[in-house]
């Protein structure tokens, strides 16, 4: 908060500042033992400690000794006759007089009592955006409130005005007492408004459930305000009552109103959201050019992938000008995947929303005060709906991208999921669509019978093997047994083939790592139920895993593009077992692995899973052969030229299919 | 040169534009009864026959009325804002009313302000439908205004009161709803706005506005087609290669305007 430094005598200090009664901060002066630190409140001397508490912290960064720190104990001082009083604290060293840069510090020992309320009361994202302070947290924005903000009277929210309440009350001195927590103390009695958007009296009057509740400003704050509840009464006025009345004369259609007129509606309707596009702006400014948008971060595929063409676009324009902006849930559960310095943000970390049309809408103005030039769509569905909607607007004025991988299927195999969903409503808005395989662009090119400017928008685009993965060595005489199976233990990947393959082969080990997931047997697999297979949790990177105990991979998918897994494994060198679903005969075949007929007959997996094990030298030939294709396609280098080459990077034009488009619209109007 | 010029844009209301005519005239009659002066000036944009014959008989020595072929209410307000020659400009839409004291407190307001300011009604009574209800106007001076909101919801209603010289240095930008953008009000709220002008209530003021339910109108459209007013950055920074603006002088290639019987 304030340092001072004398290079004559070496003398330095901080002060941190007071958090929960304890005025913290450190002292030293070079050759001097006593560091006696006076403490004085509105002038007058009340207490001295001695800096000699451990702060490492200094010690390291300044190369002194690490009893520096001090802390004065601000309960003991004796202010109860008026603890809602501010006063004023200043430190002194009385050898040296050294003053903290004559830090003076405002202190009030009732914002401790009320410290619930105000937290209540508080605001972050408002509080934030009033004051631009956008790279505080929630958290810290309560902080710098609490300890700064309260006392430059700035206001925890929109229904507390320190200007009314001073103007209201002028019997109320601001300079020594704060206006939060006059309002606080006399709140129960109804007598005092905190601003002219909030009326206690009325609150607790018009609604039943509030009687007797005594943190009515805090209520409204948190819950009242987003309930629909209203703060203050509006009432048409009289005379607008009468006017009413003679309008119906030259219009009796007016009179249709006169059931409404106590149905006041007035705008804003804050909400936390209100603020996330400025809060977001605020923190990046203007400097964004292309956004990747994405569900969460966790341990898939489909969320590697995110992550490479995160770092491509980041390659392409730098790293402070790509954001990640994930949408469906807070969750990055693999922050390693991420490199250092990468910008990202989880709404909901940043905000709360009342419901996904208040999502939807605050990720557009996001989006559109952040003014990329590139919108990159990797199964968040948020962002899939943001393009159903505005996609002709943002289509317009910046390029929409998705990457794709395959068909979702329901309980009764029926097609589902983001293709099904929107791909053939938002082709006609997208630059282009990715996919990590050629069968489903094929697939998607007949089913949907695409005009030719659309299907020309369809493109895969093969994804890497991880960069520094070292292949497994094959040592002469060191037998390998277990199979080793990855993949989330849904429907999707099929464990319940495994599980049956598993009880066929009661003398082989399985391990098993991956997350749960929506297969009956997932519960079962994590709980060890089964003999012969061993569940060996998730891992962040594959280099926690000791392949070289491994026989095999084990891959029994009903539906997939074309697993990373998969390439990872052959990058790996490992052999690789699959079902033979979408795209992954791109990648195995029977020079480069060992490929089932059908993807649940547990015997074909059997018999291949043998062959592996028994002609260990084919083995060996397949498991080079899969390594030369994976150098070759599934490499960086490849990936990003392939993006390159694709327009991925390239600057937005204006756009002869959405005029196209614009121009159907016409012709339908 | 008057001190209000009223404009009444009407294309295709039939008779209920009627009605709107006959709140202007009151309001007109009780501003020239405290002194105020006016002109009144009714641009009909394709009308229909019907709204046509009720307009040339309700205006007949009254106002003057322009029939214009734009099919675009942007265009037909910057027109209307070429040809004041007073000091304010009021507006009301063909279907709507405005209460008896709305020109007189307007006037009263803007003369005394020293800010460059538009005008809205302190209220606007919502009728003819099934959800009528009052809608209380937020001032940009109120402790309420949050310019956040802007971007998510129009503040106030299209029937303002300015300066001439406002309405005629921002011009109403043309709505192109087949290419996804609309409210041509809330992106000229949001361009004054930008330009320093408060936009601010007159205490004490009222509108009428119909919300009855008309499938082809301007705001159905825009809402099917999920139109969005140009306010967000993105929607913002090739306003100019995309010129959507109609001054004034290029509406004077329009149909001539005649001038009623």
């Amino acid at each position: 908060m304030a340092t001072e430094e004398n290079s004559g005598t070496e003398t330095r200090g901080h002060i941190d500042g007071v958090f929960n009664h304890q005025l913290t901060g450190w002292f030293f002066q070079r050759g001097l033992a006593k560091t006696n630190l006076t403490l004085s409140v509105d002038g007058h001397a009340c207490m001295t400690v001695d800096s000699q508490l451990p702060r490492p912290d200094v010690a390291s960064r300044l190369g002194c000794e690490e009893q520096t720190g001090f802390c004065f104990d601000l309960s003991r001082l004796d202010l109860d006759e008026d603890p809602s009083r501010i006063v004023e604290l200043t430190i002194r060293h009385d050898v040296s007089g050294f003053s903290f840069n004559e830090a003076r510090l405002s202190y009030c020992r009732d914002i401790s009592i009320w410290f619930e309320q105000i937290r209540e009361i508080f605001r972050p994202e408002y509080y934030i955006c009033k004051n631009e302070l956008f790279h505080l947290s929630g958290d810290l924005a309560l902080q710098h409130f609490l300890t700064q903000g309260i006392f430059e009277l700035k206001d925890p929210c929109p229904w507390f005005s320190n200007a009314f309440y001073s103007q209201q009350y002028p019997d109320l001195d601001a300079r020594t007492r704060l206006p939060l927590i006059d309002y606080l103390e006399q709140e129960p009695t109804l007598s005092r408004r905190p601003s002219s958007l909030f009326d206690p009296r009325y609150y607790r009057d018009r609604y039943e459930d509030l009687s007797g509740m005594n943190n009515l400003l805090s209520h409204f704050s948190r819950y009242g305000n987003t309930e629909g509840r209203a703060g203050v009464e509006r009432a048409l006025p009289n005379h607008i009552r009468r006017e009413f009345n003679e309008v119906i004369r030259l219009d009796p259609k007016v009179a249709t109103a006169a059931n409404g007129l106590g149905e006041i509606v007035r705008y804003p309707q804050i909400s936390p959201a209100t603020y996330l596009a400025k809060l977001i702006h605020g923190r990046f400014g203007d400097r964004i050019k292309a956004i990747i948008c994405v569900p969460f971060i966790s341990r898939g595929g489909a969320d590697l992938i995110s992550t490479y063409l995160f770092r491509a676009y980041q390659q392409a324009f730098g790293k402070e000008h790509v954001l990640m902006i994930v949408t469906d849930r807070p969750s990055i559960d693999v922050p390693g995947w991420l490199d250092d310095g990468s910008q990202v943000i989880c709404v909901d970390d940043e905000s709360t929303f009342s419901d996904n049309e208040e999502k939807l809408v605050a990720l557009h103005g996001c989006i559109g005060q952040l003014s990329p030039e590139k919108i990159i769509n990797v199964n968040s569905h948020l962002t899939w709906q943001l393009f159903e909607r505005y996609g002709p607007q943002l289509s317009s004025v910046a390029d929409l991208f998705a990457y794709l991988f395959c068909f979702d299927y329901d309980v009764n195999r029926n097609k589902v999921g983001y293709i099904t969903d929107y791909l053939p409503q938002t082709i006609r808005y997208l630059k282009s669509v990715y996919f990590d395989n050629k069968a489903i662009v094929e697939t998607l090119s007949v089913l949907y019978g695409f005009p030719d400017e659309h299907a020309n928008k369809l493109h895969t685009v093969y994804v890497p093997a991880a960069e520094g993965l070292k292949p497994t060595v094959y040592e002469n005489g060191v037998t390998r047994e277990t199979i080793l199976w990855v993949g989330r233990l849904s429907l999707q990947k099929r464990p319940d083939v495994l599980v049956e393959i598993a009880r066929s082969m009661p003398g082989q080990m399985f391990d098993v790592y991956g997350p749960a997931g929506n297969a009956e047997c997932s519960g079962d697999i994590i709980a060890g139920n089964y003999p012969n297979i061993r569940y060996q949790g998730t891992y962040d990177s594959l280099e926690e895993v000791n392949l070289d105990q491994y026989l095999c991979f084990l891959n029994t998918s009903e539906w997939d593009g074309l697993p990373t897994i998969i390439i990872q494994m052959m990058a790996l060198g490992l052999p690789v077992v699959t079902s033979p679903v979408c795209g992954i005969p791109e990648l195995v075949d029977e020079r480069t692995g060992w490929l089932v007929e059908n993807f649940d007959a547990a015997p074909e997996y059997i018999a291949e899973l043998r062959k592996v094990e028994i002609n260990s030298q084919l083995s060996l030939e397949k498991v080079a052969e899969a390594l030369s294709v994976v150098k070759s396609r599934h490499i960086w280098t490849r990936f990003h030229t392939r993006l390159e080459s694709l327009g991925a990077f390239a600057a937005h034009t204006s756009s002869t299919r959405v005029n196209a488009f614009f121009e159907d619209r016409r012709k339908s109007a | 040169m008057n001190d209000i010029h009223c404009v009444v844009n009407a294309h295709r209301e039939g008779r209920i534009v009627h009605a709107t005519i006959a709140s202007v005239k009151r309001a007109v009659s009780y501003a020239e009864r405290v002194g105020l002066s006016c002109s009144v000036l009714v641009v009909l944009d394709r009308p229909s026959r019907e709204t046509e014959k009720v307009v040339e008989r309700e205006c007949e020595g009254f106002a003057d009325v322009a029939t214009v072929d734009f099919g675009d209410l942007s265009h037909s307000r910057n027109y209307a804002v070429s040809r004041s020659q007073a000091k304010y400009t009021a507006f009301v839409d063909g279907d709507d009313l405005w209460g008896e004291n709305w020109l007189v407190e307007c006037y009263t307001t803007a003369n005394r302000s020293k800010k460059r300011i538009v005008l809205h009604p302190e209220f606007n009574i919502f009728f003819d439908s099934e959800f009528c209800h009052v809608f209380n106007h937020v001032d940009m001076e109120d402790h309420d205004f949050e310019m956040e909101s802007l971007y998510r919801m129009n503040y106030w209603t299209a029937l303002s009161f300015a300066e001439t010289s406002v309405y005629a240095t921002h011009p109403f930008r043309k709505n192109v709803i087949l290419e996804g953008f609309g409210y041509e009000d809330w992106t000229w709220n949001f361009e004054t706005i930008q330009a320093g002008i408060v936009h601010k209530i007159a205490a004490g003021t009222v509108h009428f506005v119909r919300k009855g339910v008309a499938h082809d109108s301007l705001l159905a459209q825009t809402n099917k087609l999920n139109a969005l007013p140009r306010v967000l950055k993105i929607y913002r920074n090739d306003l100019d290669q995309h010129d959507t603006v109609t001054s004034p002088e290029k509406s004077a290639s329009a149909p001539f305007p005649r001038k009623a019987a």
